[in-house]
């Protein structure tokens, strides 16, 4: 009789993680540093480079695919374009939504083009790193809390999202073992600061396991245990120069949980700017508890 | 030449500067066909700048919705030619 193929854990690094198991006969494959957003556009590097793969490990047909992908997202693009569509009226959750819909969309296709029997979305683990490189691709900030807290927004999107895009996608995620009750990440789960070390690898496959084997979800402590967050983010707008005409200046945002005046970029300050384009209706209270205001609008009384 | 044709030009032109100054490569080596995944560069780091860098050439601002949407120089033209008239 013949065998059924091993599970294929692909995409980012933290795909690699499963090299180490023991308790769950899997094919690890490493694509690189691939984005939920890329993996979405199919002529982008990285989704060329997943193809091949997936190509070069004979197809993917009846076999369970693991998809390590979108930490990289969370971690980084997401805070480079939030503050931007946040100050055009878009919330964040309506904004993590579209992507999370994008994104399900797309693995649905995969499903469909490739005769995969089940994906499995391994969500992106807690981070330690406090802040984004500062350059002018990520002008952005954000401490590991409010990383984690958009982490918990994303995990509550693909959870509404999943079941109704197909039986046939499941999720798992270390998230919630890897923080405090107030979102702040454990450094014993991140000693490098990023990755879930080898040493919890059979944790990982505990939870993941079933939902190979066709659990919907399991996303650790339920989410209705999480409590209202009332997190307070702001849209802090500052104008840095051009990086090629000093005189001039581009206006960029961040998102952050602010007390601070100003922002250091490249070991330069910033202040803080007052933008009466913030409109007072991209701004309010999301269903987490997240509320989101213009740095130069007075936060509400308790 | 007629009205719309001088500023269908003269927005693509602007758009191409724009494109020129984030990727760092002469605006006439870009068609209305380069954008996201298209051209060399021009990846997800550089899309939403080069967005940016677009509106403040044409003095336009874009939706968030069409942020996320624009992905070509020709769907930037389409956008702000409907903006601008």
């Amino acid at each position: 009789m013949k065998q059924a193929a091993l599970p294929l854990i692909i995409g980012d690094c933290h795909a690699l993680l499963f090299r180490a198991a023991k308790t769950l006969p899997c094919q690890v494959a490493h694509v690189g540093p691939i984005t939920a957003d890329a993996f979405c556009r199919r002529q982008s590097p990285m989704r060329r480079l997943f193809d091949q793969l997936i190509l070069q490990t004979g197809g993917v047909a009846q076999r369970t695919v693991v998809l390590s992908i979108s930490e990289i997202d969370i971690r980084a693009h997401f805070w480079r374009d939030l503050p931007i569509l946040l100050a055009r009226g878009m919330s964040l959750e309506q904004f993590v939504q579209r992507r999370v819909a994008g994104y399900l969309d797309e693995v649905q296709n995969f499903i469909n083009e490739t005769g995969v029997s089940r994906v499995v979305l391994w969500g992106p683990p807690a981070s330690l790193l406090g802040q984004a490189p500062h350059n002018d691709e990520f002008p952005t900030a954000g401490s590991n809390r409010t990383r984690n807290l958009l982490r918990h927004t994303f995990n509550h999107s693909v959870a509404a999202t999943a079941s109704g895009v197909s039986d046939r996608i499941g999720f798992a995620s270390m998230f919630y073992d890897m923080i405090h009750n107030d979102f702040t990440s454990n450094s014993s789960w991140i000693p490098d600061a990023i990755h879930i070390p080898e040493d919890r690898v059979t944790d990982c496959c505990e939870r993941l396991e079933p939902v190979l084997n066709g659990i919907p979800l399991s996303l650790g402590p339920a989410l209705s245990m999480v409590p209202e967050l009332a997190v307070e983010l702001c849209i802090a707008p500052y104008e840095r120069p051009h990086r090629d005409s000093p005189r001039e200046f581009f206006k960029n945002w961040l998102l952050t949980e602010n007390t601070k005046q100003s922002v250091t970029i490249a070991g330069q300050a910033f202040s803080f700017v007052s933008d009466a384009s913030v409109p007072s209706d991209a701004v309010g209270v999301s269903s987490l508890g997240l509320q989101v205001r213009p740095f130069s609008s007075p936060a509400s009384p308790p | 030449v007629n009205t719309n044709d001088k500023n269908t030009a003269s927005h693509l032109a602007a758009i191409r500067r724009a494109v020129s100054d984030v990727l760092g490569r002469p605006a006439e080596s870009f068609g209305s066909e380069d954008g996201l995944d298209q051209t060399d560069g021009w990846d997800s780091l550089a899309h939403m700048t080069i967005l940016l860098a677009v509106e403040k050439n044409l003095g336009v601002e874009f939706t968030a919705d069409e942020l996320l949407e624009l992905r070509s120089i020709q769907a930037m033209l389409d956008v702000v030619s409907a903006q601008t008239g």
